[in-house]
């Protein structure tokens, strides 16, 4: 399968939009097509040659190496096709991800997979707030797929969350689970302050005691059945942030943001 | 220097031109007469064959003021989905249904639009929404300044204060706030729903003042008219959106007794309660009202589909509309005591029975009042629907195969009950420059606008007279503000900044004695801090104060 | 045709066109499992009086069920993927739902989905919780002993109903022996159920009736007190007649497990009283698929 290479050749000053960057997008062009593509910067326009040397055939997979944070929206609504990564990328990875799969080596910024409608986000390192959640004015975050971290996720992991899985093979900031919709969100590590804030429904999985707001009611220890089925589903997953199974369905489920009427749910791994 | 535009078609009702061919000679931002046969113009546009007009005058649009800006805050979508990027003369700019101030000062102007003005002007906000109409660039923008919910007016009618003491209280708002004319939104209901009252009828006494809306719009009509503004009471009346309504609409028309009463966005207010769905039009009703009573003039308000977002000061009906926000999210909130405001997205759909009967209503109101002079070309701007959704609207009434085709498209059962297919009647383009040129400057008594009679500011739009009378209005040839070239085959040519017009009715400065302590009591701001001067203005982009003439105020 | 002194008639089983589905009932055990599946699959022989005819499949072992339980499959027809979508919900409403620690879930993956806990969903009153994972969504209902757990959908194939063959033999406790040994074995194959009591159905009918209001009645050609009298279709030594019905996803499950069956019943054979197998049809004109028996058992 034929695959095109990307090599960033310094780091840029500013913030650069890399979302035209896409396997589906660039397949079928020229090498002389695709350096002359134009990325947004700033309130200029880079050509795509002018940052990376071009190498390899474009196909169903594009590799963007030597990476850095200043990479914005790589894969934003790419639509099929497979992303290799190799160093961080910057914010809003994998926003509005229509299908796919992007893997990053290193880590990402903010809002990554926000938006996102299907497919996969693997980030090997640690990303930024806002994981999967609302950008300003919206009414839900991502809307579906799966996205695995493996390292720690900043503070808002999954705000208004609406469909999906989001798994946090490290630990999670402040308010994770906020204003969460429907979806599932699971964290191996520790997380902030105020988990499950306003929650209205889905299913926050913690691995160890938190400290749980107050309007979180405590509705006891259960074995669910349904955790064998999540647990099943995550089986082809190459993550140590998807390994829920040792942990049998026993948890402790506590029902909220009861400050909301919330039927979100936080269930506690012994 | 001298511009000439040479050979156009003049449609220029004020001064009798129908189509008439000549020449127009622009020197200093005026209209001049033909100098003599020496003088050679310094520019010269050929626009013979084309159709010219005085600028359009928006007068009745939503593009200052706090509850735009909350619109904004709303729908940072909204923003995200409509981008224009900077180019050499344009700074960046953004959004669709609640249009940032840049991208709507130049949207108007590549519309051939010269003048816009903001209904709904809280005194208490005036200095920020003046600001903000400062940052719109190149069209001329007003504003009228609301009253009728006010703490301070209904105090004063509680008390049955002296018709004398309430002139000079509306009169110094005119001045303070540097506004044209008086606006009042759901007369009472607005504070009456901050007692809990959800609704308050033409007759019902609101909780705490203990006074009608009915009194409320003959005592501000009566204040208007003692005073001499040339623009009539403008009045948002009471049950906006409630079946039914159209009665309380004709109550509201005989029960101002004969004074001038403008009623604005009418197609909300003209809903009848026949049918299957106890929803139905009232609009043969209305229009038969407005022929019958020469003091009446209205605005459509017309509502066109898509994704819109409606702002208004009445909390009240928004708060009614917050189940049908789309996206649903919404804000309704009080103003100091001064007024309220709502703003509720909406998204309006040509397969919903109700929203397409509101399309057929406007339409309906639109080409069953006779009088050209009297209505006026509006969308309530955003409310029914985007500002530069306009030329679409013309279209639909100057071409009666393209309405009738639209109308086929619409929710059958709405179609069904609209009389709309049977209307015949074609806007003519010499209406088109009546009804949004010559007839808002007129009501709002704009002596040197609206017109391209001699001294006349040089505000003119030149048109390519095309059958697609959408794409013609959409995309004037040349805008010309205040005799410079402003816009070109739809394109900014030149960023310039607009006057804002103003009335000055005299009052007796002692009022001040009277609200200083009230305002040091009740108000945020002190009266010393209150006003706007015309300095004031001009530093945040107005070009000038333009003070419009009273009428000969009556002698008490 | 003789096959250990077992005449084969020349003749075919006439089977229809179904909509079925393929459910997958687990429970904490084998146990309640068969409860809640005997349950749904109970009063479903027949789709004239019934609405569906159903069977429980097989057993699955717990490395078999979505959710690693154990369980049981069980198979749904209907005449019409309408009907059947009624059927199922029923059915898994009343006697799933109801059954304690079971789950159900789909078993099968047709382009035409119907409802299995969409409605069903319901009845949580609000406190239902829907979980997608990958492209299934399950939902969880509240109830007594912990929660419900049931797929969304479950897929609609096309299927085939009423495969069949008639065993004659001396005696009816021969036939019904003979009969029982068929179903050990055809109850091993996939794909088919044999939806009547135990498998086995003696009220063999025929189309129409002298009462009006009755569209079948008794098979009086093959009934033994009628030797008699009209046109039997026994021979004196016949002492009762049993048939297996099959329903089955396709028609090659259809015919394996008819070989199936009817290999069991001859290989008792004349000696354990055995005499005819013999099939039913409507002169194969109604129905779209037809099983010749002599054919099959080539
Ligand atoms: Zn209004
Ligand atoms: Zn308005």
């Amino acid at each position: 399968m034929s695959r095109l290479l990307l090599t960033l050749k310094a780091v840029p000053a500013i913030g650069v939009d890399c979302s035209p960057l896409t396997p589906a997008r660039l397949a079928g062009m020229s090498s002389a097509a695709i350096a002359a593509i134009e990325l947004q910067s700033g309130n200029r326009r880079l050509p795509a040659g002018e940052l990376f040397d071009i190498a390899g055939e474009p196909g169903d997979t594009l590799v963007i190496r030597n990476a850095c944070s200043k990479l914005d929206r790589i894969g934003a609504c790419m639509n099929g096709g497979t992303l290799d990564v190799e160093g961080d990328v910057g914010a809003f990875l994998g926003a509005g991800l229509v299908s796919g799969t992007i893997r990053v080596s290193g880590g990402a910024g903010a809002f990554a997979a926000t938006g996102m409608l299907a497919g996969t986000l693997h980030v090997c390192g640690s990303v930024g707030d806002f994981l999967g959640a609302a950008i300003a004015g919206d009414k839900q975050g991502m809307l579906g797929g799966r996205v695995i971290v493996d390292g720690d996720a900043g503070d808002r992991v999954g705000d208004h969350l609406r469909r999906g899985i989001i798994l946090v093979g490290g630990n999670a900031g402040d308010y994770c689970a906020s204003r969460m919709l429907a979806g599932t969100i699971a964290v191996r590590g520790k997380v902030g302050a105020l988990p499950g804030y306003a929650m209205k429904r889905g299913t926050l999985l913690l691995a160890g005691a938190a400290e749980l707001p107050a309007t979180f009611n405590d509705c006891g220890s259960h074995e669910l059945m349904f955790l064998r089925l999540f647990a099943r589903h995550l089986a082809s997953v190459d993550s140590a942030a998807a390994s829920f199974a040792p942990r049998g369905e026993r948890v402790r489920r506590f029902v909220g943001d009861r400050a909301n009427g919330g039927l979100g749910e936080i269930l506690v791994t012994a | 220097m001298l511009t000439r535009l040479k050979g156009g078609r003049i449609y220029d009702p004020v001064n009798g031109a129908n189509g008439a061919v000549r020449d127009i000679y622009v020197r200093d931002g005026r209209i001049v007469a033909a100098p003599g046969d020496g003088a050679r113009p310094d520019r010269d546009y050929d626009v013979s064959g084309k159709v010219v007009m005085a600028g359009a005058i928006d007068m009745h649009t939503h593009i200052g003021g706090g509850k735009v800006n909350i619109a904004r805050a709303l729908l940072p979508e909204d923003h995200r989905a409509d981008l224009l990027a900077r180019t050499e003369l344009t700074r960046a700019c953004c959004g669709h249904a609640a249009p940032s101030t840049l991208a709507t000062g130049y949207r108007y102007a590549e519309m051939g639009y010269t003048a816009c003005f903001e209904p709904a002007l809280l005194p208490t906000n005036a200095r920020q929404a003046h600001m903000e109409m400062g940052d719109v660039p190149i069209v001329d923008k007003g504003g009228y300044a609301l009253l009728g919910n006010d703490d301070l007016l209904l105090s004063l009618m509680r008390e049955g204060a002296d018709q004398k003491l309430i002139n000079d209280y509306v009169a110094w708002t005119l001045d303070v706030t540097q506004c044209i004319g008086i606006k009042v939104v759901n007369p009472g209901g607005i504070n009456a729903f901050k007692f809990n009252a959800r609704k308050l009828d033409l007759d019902e006494t609101s909780p705490h003042y203990g006074i009608t809306p009915r009194a409320i719009l003959l005592t501000l009509a009566q204040a208007l008219e003692d005073l001499g503004v040339p623009h009539p009471l403008h009045v948002h009346g009471c049950n906006l959106g409630v079946p039914g309504n159209v009665d309380t609409t004709l109550e509201t028309i005989s029960g101002i007794e004969g004074l001038p009463m403008h009623l604005t966005h009418i197609q909300f207010h003209s809903y009848g309660t026949e049918g299957d769905r106890k929803f139905s039009s009232g609009a043969a009703r209305i229009a038969e009202a407005i022929n019958r009573n020469p003091n009446i003039s209205a605005d459509v308000g017309q509502i066109l589909f898509g994704q819109t977002v409606t702002a208004s000061g009445d909390n009240m009906s928004q708060h009614r509309n917050r189940k049908f926000a789309s996206p649903d999210k919404w804000v309704v909130m009080d103003i100091e005591c001064d007024a309220g405001c709502g703003v509720v997205p909406f998204r309006y759909r040509d397969q919903n029975f109700v929203n397409a009967l509101q399309w057929a209503i406007g339409l309906e109101i639109f080409l069953s009042v006779d009088d050209p002079w009297r209505i006026f070309l509006t969308t309530d701007h955003p409310n029914g629907a985007p500002f530069t959704t306009y030329p679409h609207l013309i279209r639909l009434l100057m071409d009666k195969t393209f309405r009738n085709e639209q109308l086929a498209r619409l929710n059958p059962d709405a179609a069904a009950a609209s009389t709309l297919g049977s209307i015949t009647r074609e806007y003519t383009l010499n209406e088109m420059a009546i009804m949004t040129r010559a007839g808002p400057a007129k009501i709002l008594g704009l002596a040197d606008r609206g017109h391209l009679g001699i001294g006349a500011g040089a505000d003119i739009t030149v048109y390519t007279d095309r059958e697609d009378r959408e794409a013609m209005f959409r995309t004037p040839d040349y805008v010309f503000k205040d005799g410079e070239l402003v816009a070109k085959e739809g394109q900014i040519v030149k960023v310039t900044l607009g006057a804002t017009h103003v009335v000055k009715p005299a009052y007796d400065r002692g009022i001040e004695d009277r609200l200083r302590p009230y305002f040091a009591r009740y108000r945020s701001t002190r009266l010393e801090n209150f006003a706007i001067d015309e300095e004031e203005l001009c530093e945040c982009g107005s070009s000038r104060l333009a003070v419009h003439q009273c009428r000969h105020a009556r002698v008490a | 045709m003789i096959i250990n002194g077992v005449a084969i008639d020349e003749t075919f089983a006439e089977a229809f066109g179904m909509r079925a589905t393929r459910l997958i009932i687990t429970a904490a055990n084998l146990r309640w499992a068969h409860h809640a599946a005997n349950a749904a699959t109970g009063f479903a022989t027949s789709v004239i009086g019934c609405g569906a005819e159903a069977g429980i499949e097989r057993e699955l072992s717990p490395d078999e069920t979505p959710d690693g339980r154990p369980g049981v499959s069980v198979l749904v027809f209907a005449v019409s993927g309408k009907e059947l979508a009624k059927q199922v919900e029923r059915r898994v409403g009343q006697c799933v739902l109801t059954s304690p620690t079971s789950a159900v879930f789909s078993g099968c993956d047709g382009e035409e989905k119907i409802a299995l806990g969409k409605n069903l969903r319901y009845f949580g009153d609000g406190y239902q919780i829907s979980k997608l994972f990958g492209n299934r969504r399950y939902w969880r209902v509240p109830v007594m002993d912990g929660e419900f757990v049931c797929e969304e959908t479950t897929g609609v194939v096309k299927a085939v109903g009423g495969g069949n063959f008639l065993v004659l033999a001396a005696s009816q406790m021969q036939a019904l022996l003979a009969c029982e040994a068929a179903i050990d074995t055809m109850r091993k194959l996939p794909g088919v159920v044999m939806p009547f009591p135990g498998g086995v159905v003696r009220s063999g009918s025929k189309v129409g009736s002298k009462y009006k209001a009755l569209s079948a009645s008794t098979n009086d050609a093959f009934c033994p007190t009628l030797r008699g009298i009209g046109n039997s279709e026994l021979s004196p030594e016949t002492g009762a007649v049993l048939e297996i019905v099959i329903d089955g996803i396709t028609e090659a499950d259809i015919r394996q497990a008819m070989r199936a069956g009817m290999q069991a019943v001859c290989s008792i054979g004349a000696g354990g009283g055995i005499q005819r197998i013999t099939a039913g049809n409507y002169g194969g004109k109604l129905g779209k698929y037809h099983f010749h028996l002599r054919e099959i058992l080539a």
